[in-house]
C-alpha cells in the first residue's frame, strides 16, 4: 500500500515523506540563497522537481520515481507548497502504477518470447535481456514498448510517439545499442527525422536522444 | 512475368516467424525487410514476398488463404504474415533507398514476389528503409487456420 504525509514544522518547513518518494519544503528570503539551494540539491540528487512559490517563499523538492523528462520543466511555480505536494504525490502514484503495470508486461511479454525463441531454435541472449532490463529500470516507462528478437538473439524494444515517432533500440550482448530513431511524422517524407547507428554506450545514446528531442518518446 | 513492377493499388504478404512479430504493440522486427541473401541462392533478388493479388478474382481473405496453401513455406501456427501496400512500401522508403516490389515467381510458387533494392549487406540506410517498411504493415494474418475455419 502506497502511502504519502506532509507535515509543517515550527520553523516553516514542511517534510514530505512517501513510500517512494520523499522531499522538503523550506523557506527562503532572496533569489540568491533558492539558487544556492538548488545547486546544492541538483549536485546531490537525481530526478529533483523543483518549485518555488511566487515571491520565493517556499522551494520545495522532490526526488521522485518519475524521470525529469516526463516533468519538463523541472521547475514549477506553485503558490500553496503544501497542494503542490498533495497534487505532485497523486501523480506519483499514477505514475508509479502505470510503471509497475508496464514493467510487468514486458516480464510477461519476455516469457512468451522465450518460448518462442526456443520453438524458433533462436539462441536467447541473457546478456541482451539484463541490458534490456537494466534500461527499462532506468526510464521506467508508463507503457511497455513492442519487444521482438531478431535471429541474433538480442533483444530489441520499439517506442512509438504521439506524433508518429518511432525508437528502436536494439540490446547487444557487447553492452552496445544499435538504433533507429524516426522522428515525427511529416507531410514531406523526405523531411521526417531519421537516424540510425550503434551507440557503444548508453550514455551516448540517451544524449543523442535528447538531442534530437526523442527522449521524451522512450521515457513516456 | 518475372520482374513485373507490381502495381502501387495491391498488396504483398510477409512470411514472419512469431520471435519477429509482438501483436500486442503491433511491433515487428525491422530485421523482417532486411535483405539477407544466401551465398547459394544466385537468383535470390530481394526480400521474399507473396502477391495477394496475384490470386485475382477471389476475395482479399481467400487471397490470403491461397497464398497460405501455395507459399511453400512449413508454417507455424504462432507465425503470421504482415499484409503491405506496394505504394506504401515505395514512398516509405524512398527517402533513403530505391526500393520496388517485383513479381519474382518460381516453379510451385508463382505469386512469389519481392521487396528488391536493398544492399547485399545491411548498412544504416537499408536498417532504416527496413524500419520504414515495417511501420507500413497494415495487417497481421495468422499463418495457419484452425482446421474447423479451412
Amino acid at each position: 500500500m502506497l502511502s504519502s504525509a506532509a507535515t509543517t514544522t515550527d520553523r516553516g518547513h514542511i517534510h514530505l515523506e512517501g513510500d517512494h518518494y520523499s522531499g522538503s519544503a523550506r523557506r527562503v528570503d532572496t533569489s540568491r540563497q533558492a539558487e544556492r539551494l538548488i545547486e546544492a540539491i541538483s549536485r546531490s540528487a537525481k530526478n529533483i522537481v523543483v518549485s518555488y512559490g511566487p515571491a520565493l517563499k517556499y522551494l520545495t523538492v522532490w526526488e521522485p520515481p518519475i524521470s525529469r523528462e516526463q516533468n519538463a520543466p523541472a521547475w514549477r511555480v506553485v503558490d500553496d507548497p503544501m497542494d503542490a505536494s498533495a497534487r505532485y504525490w497523486q501523480q506519483v502514484k499514477i505514475a508509479i502504477k502505470r510503471q509497475d503495470l508496464a514493467q510487468a508486461a514486458v516480464n510477461s511479454r519476455l516469457s512468451q518470447l522465450k518460448m518462442a525463441a526456443a520453438e524458433e531454435g533462436v539462441i536467447w541472449s541473457t546478456e541482451s535481456e539484463e541490458f534490456l532490463r537494466q534500461f527499462l529500470r532506468q526510464f521506467r516507462p508508463t507503457e511497455r514498448p513492442g519487444i521482438v528478437l531478431p535471429d541474433s538473439g538480442e533483444l530489441s524494444a520499439t517506442w512509438r510517439g504521439a506524433r508518429g515517432e518511432a525508437v528502436t533500440l536494439q540490446f547487444k550482448r557487447s553492452g552496445e545499442i544499435g538504433y533507429v530513431m524516426l522522428g515525427a511524422v511529416t507531410p514531406d517524407a523526405a523531411a521526417r527525422y531519421r537516424s540510425a547507428g550503434v551507440a557503444p554506450r548508453q550514455e551516448v545514446l540517451t544524449a543523442h536522444l535528447r538531442a534530437v528531442g526523442l527522449l521524451g518518446v522512450v521515457t513516456a | 512475368m518475372k520482374g513485373d513492377r507490381i502495381q502501387d493499388t495491391d498488396h504483398v504478404l510477409r512470411h514472419l516467424k512469431s520471435t519477429w512479430v509482438d501483436p500486442e504493440t503491433r511491433t515487428v522486427a525491422l530485421e523482417a525487410f532486411i535483405w539477407a541473401p544466401k551465398p547459394d541462392a544466385i537468383d535470390d533478388i530481394g526480400v521474399s514476398v507473396g502477391w495477394r493479388e496475384f490470386f485475382v478474382d477471389n476475395p482479399p481473405e481467400k487471397q490470403v488463404d491461397l497464398f497460405r496453401q501455395s507459399c511453400g513455406l512449413q508454417l507455424k501456427a504462432s507465425a503470421r504474415f504482415g499484409e503491405l501496400n506496394c505504394g506504401r512500401i515505395r514512398a516509405a522508403a524512398r527517402p533513403v533507398l530505391q526500393v520496388d516490389v517485383v513479381h519474382d515467381p518460381y516453379p510451385g510458387t508463382d505469386c512469389h514476389s519481392a521487396i528488391t533494392g536493398f544492399p547485399a549487406v545491411a548498412d544504416d540506410n537499408a536498417r532504416t528503409a527496413a524500419a520504414l517498411i515495417a511501420e507500413c504493415v497494415e495487417a497481421l494474418h495468422p499463418a495457419t487456420l484452425p482446421p474447423a475455419t479451412k
